[in-house]
């Protein structure tokens, strides 16, 4: 028997076609999100103001932070795990980090504040990632105590917020590049790092193969304790960079900063095809989704939608838009067939 | 053929005249006849594919003969509308290898399932946790009627299978499918005890014992059907027959001869073993699992470690790369002992393990055929910027499927879409593209298709037999001589014996005797 790799023979005139067709059923079996985007963009044309330059970047702007807590999320549950205090991390990192320029150590630089966020994001990871890997308890209940646990540690350290920050700590977030918000700078450059991340290295491959079959992966060699636990202090980082963004739009640290985006989180990394059991997902579709959730967020504040049944509406478009995604999977299955 | 008539047998438990089961392309059973008494453990003994399993099935309902009649209790069964069903009303309860169970589901849910005790029309709750406490209490379970069925060890759900059909459902023929296979020695002794003692009390019920182990037949049947290729060659009365003689009928005549068509293809005579060993394995022990195993492995050898289930072979082959700790002994790579802790240990040293169980354990699942080979090598595949070099990596792939191929649309393919044989194929490359100094392989030919053994049997041989060295099982002896340059016998935790290529000995039946303990002290 011989090696089959098909590279076929198919008729000359009948390659084009059948490439158009390839495209066709790739785009929708594996990139169902752009289309999607594209109608609720296709929406917005009718829009005042929808389309203008400023108000695109403005979407962009406010995707930031929730993308970048996403993108943590992706990583984790790619392993088959989740994260729920990532909400929470947006909220402590900057806070300690202000508190350490502001209050405990105004003598240091604010530059080490950045820094600060990270240890923050990379230290808070690294026990979720303790106690759910090592320890073996239930991710759920581990980053659900955390959640709790941060989110208390920043009511009591401000209360009442803390507003006018240094220039430095709020220039990734608040400053522009000409006219573009350093903040989307930030928010593309950390997706193309996690797309690199995800597909050109040993670690990205064994994320997958951990979240496909976990008792495969440790037998085929791979540091399963090892790869789980860097999920969970890329998903801190990403989060308390996401903190660093919002801070610096706001320009101002408050006790419920992200309270209740996790379930957005959720939503968009589900949206943007990740699989809730792990093992399926793709960076690019999850950028998608976040850029989705915060066009609709514009479009209803263009709109005008009475804030009194703004959850019932943004509710329903977000339920329509995870049934069309969730046909993605049904094209996959006809790709196979095919 | 002899059978003694015992005074109790008069009224058949059961009865197959000329029952023939033809599969296309397969006769599974051919014009088998036998009759199951009253008040007997009958044991059915063979090897894999002897149509023991498909013959309980037709006694069950589970599959329809195409020929031949059956008659269960007195009752003639009509063999066009037979079912599970019906079989189940006739008093008929099989217990496979795999209870089927509702997983998340209580213990009590599972074992009343379909057929709960009422009272006054409500369910009678109570009454049926009384009753799970009691089957427990006699199969000595540790379990609460409460606890999730999935959560028990697989054992105890065969246990609780087998406690439904006895206590619950009151069943007279009880089919036991390779029940003792899962279960730990001790637990077995008390099971088979229990089929005695059950027996003693109601001469009512038949027994009919499904197994590999010669040893489990003398011990505890009364009467023992022998089956090769589909056909029953011989009923006994255990007490008037020995081990040898079963040994004898269960491998047959023509198994004598040294199996051949692989052993011509080419392959130089094992070489000589003054050179210093690339494995050596010395006292290793882990439990009741085995003992004081010790062994040594040339470059360039093929070993096979024969045995039955349950003889310590697969658990001898996963301490070697870390999946199942050993208590004491030491293992030497190239001289240096070495104690891998887990699989990524192994591979570090060059030590690689193919499972038995390939789609619970190797395959990952839903990804390409290309990550599918690469996975264990993705961390030695770094170019100068630390990323993975994907260009370095196909070219593996495509070096690997040149001497093994798989059949595939593309690299990119989802694994999932290919069949049991090429899967396989996708996982022994996957062992091969890390260049191991040793691989252990657990059954390589297990769920692969006819056509994909011979080819996965050459590459060991030929390939990976010269480039390193292998540890291998396989289930069938004949695939085993044809493969090994010598085979070492597992039997109840240690090797008793090793046979090597060119010797007289070296031959299916000599293996199937000495695996089950037959010229073993």
């Amino acid at each position: 028997m011989t090696t089959v790799i098909r590279e076929d023979a198919v008729p000359e005139s009948a390659v084009p076609r059948r490439r158009v067709r390839d495209v066709a059923l790739r785009v929708f079996s594996q990139h169902l999100i752009w289309p999607l985007l594209a109608v609720v963009f296709l929406i917005g044309t009718t829009v005042e103001g929808f389309l203008q330059t400023e108000n695109l970047l403005n979407i962009a702007w406010a995707a930031a932070p929730l993308g970048l807590m996403t993108l943590g999320m992706f990583f984790v549950m790619i392993t088959g795990g989740l994260d729920l205090s990532l909400e929470s991390m947006l909220a402590l990192a900057p806070t300690l980090a202000v508190l350490l320029v502001t209050a405990w150590m105004p003598d240091l630089p604010v530059v080490v504040a950045i820094a600060f966020v990270l240890l923050v994001g990379l230290v808070v990871g690294g026990v979720n990632g303790t106690f759910s890997v090592k320890l073996g308890v239930n991710p759920f209940l581990v980053t659900l105590a955390t959640l709790l646990i941060m989110r208390g540690l920043v009511i009591y350290l401000i209360p009442e917020g803390v507003y006018g920050l240094p220039a430095e700590l709020t220039y990734l977030g608040g400053a522009r590049v000409g006219v573009i918000p350093v903040a989307v700078l930030v928010l593309l450059l950390v997706y193309a790092i996690g797309h690199v991340v995800v597909n050109r290295t040993a670690f990205g491959k064994s994320i997958y193969a951990i979240g496909n079959n976990e008792r495969a992966a440790y037998i085929a060699g791979i540091n399963v304790d090892r790869v789980k636990m860097i999920a969970f202090v890329l998903a801190g980082v990403c989060a308390a960079i996401g903190g660093l963004l919002e801070v610096g739009r706001l320009d101002s640290v408050v006790a419920d900063l992200g309270q209740g985006d996790i379930l957005l989180v959720f939503a968009a990394a589900t949206l943007g095809g990740t699989s809730l059991q792990g093992g399926e997902g793709r960076v690019t579709g999850v950028l998608g989704a976040v850029l989705l959730i915060a066009a609709i967020d514009n479009l209803m504040n263009l709109v005008g939608v009475d804030p009194a049944i703004r959850q019932v509406v943004f509710g329903v478009i977000l339920l329509a838009a995870i049934y069309v995604a969730s046909l993605e999977g049904r094209f996959g299955k006809k790709v196979v067939r095919a | 053929m002899s059978s003694h008539v015992v005074a109790s047998a008069a009224r058949p438990a059961c009865r197959l005249e000329r029952v023939t089961k033809r599969f296309p392309g397969v006769t599974a059973v051919r014009d088998a006849t036998l009759e199951l008494r009253r008040g007997e453990v009958h044991g059915i003994i063979g090897k894999n594919g002897a149509g023991k399993s498909v013959l309980v099935s037709l006694i069950a309902g589970a599959l329809r003969p195409t020929d031949g009649s059956i008659t269960i209790r007195d009752q003639k069964v009509d063999a066009a509308t037979y079912t599970p069903q019906k079989a189940h009303e006739l008093g008929v309860a099989l217990v496979p290898q795999e209870p089927l169970v509702a997983p998340l589901r209580s213990v009590v849910d599972n074992l009343f399932l379909g057929a709960p005790l009422r009272r006054r029309g409500l369910l009678d709750h109570r009454a049926m946790c009384e009753k799970v406490r009691a089957v427990a209490k006699e199969l000595s379970l540790d379990v609460t009627p409460h606890q999730p069925i999935g959560e028990l060890p697989i054992e105890d759900q065969q246990l609780l299978a087998f406690g439904k059909a006895v206590f619950i459902e009151g069943a007279r023929v009880v089919l036991l499918d390779e029940i003792t296979a899962s279960l730990p020695r001790e637990r077995k002794r008390l099971l088979l005890r229990f089929l005695r003692d059950t027996i003693a009390r109601d001469p009512d019920i038949c027994f009919v014992l499904i197994t590999h182990h010669i040893d489990e037949v003398i011990e505890f049947c009364d009467r023992v059907t022998v089956m090769r290729d589909g056909s029953p060659v011989a009923t006994v009365d255990v007490a008037s027959t020995t081990k040898e003689q079963l040994a004898h009928w269960i491998v047959g005549d023509n198994a004598m001869a040294v199996g051949d068509h692989l052993a011509t293809s080419g392959r130089a005579e094992p070489k000589p073993s003054d050179s210093q060993p690339v494995l050596e394995v010395r006292q290793l022990t882990a439990g009741l699992a085995f003992q004081d195993v010790t062994l040594t492995l040339h470059h360039g050898e093929v070993v096979g470690l024969a045995g039955l289930d349950g003889s310590g072979k697969d658990e001898f082959l996963m301490s070697l790369c870390g999946l199942y700790p050993p208590d004491r002994g030491e293992v030497l790579l190239d001289g240096r002992p070495i104690r891998p802790r887990k699989p990524s240990q192994a591979m570090r040293h060059g030590i690689v393990y193919l499972p038995k169980k390939r789609e619970e354990s190797a395959t990952i699942h839903s990804r390409s055929v290309e990550e599918n080979i690469l996975v264990s090598l993705y961390p030695r595949l770094r170019n100068r910027w630390g990323l993975l070099d994907l260009k370095e990596g196909r070219r593996i792939v495509r070096e690997r499927l040149r001497k093994l191929p798989v059949k595939t649309p593309s690299l990119d393919a989802d694994v999932d879409t290919l069949s049991g044989g090429n899967r396989q194929k996708v996982m022994i490359n996957r062992l091969a593209a890390t260049r191991p100094r040793v691989y252990l392989l657990n059954e390589p030919t297990r769920g692969v298709d006819i056509a994909s053994k011979p080819e996965i049997l050459r590459t060991v041989r030929d390939e990976l037999g010269t480039t390193s060295a292998v540890l291998l099982t396989l289930e069938s002896e004949e695939e085993m001589i044809d493969t090994c340059d010598r085979i070492l016998v597992f039997y109840r935790g240690r090797v008793v014996r090793e046979i090597r290529r060119g010797e007289p000995d070296f031959t299916v039946g000599e293996v199937y005797r000495s695996a089950q303990g037959v010229g073993v002290k």
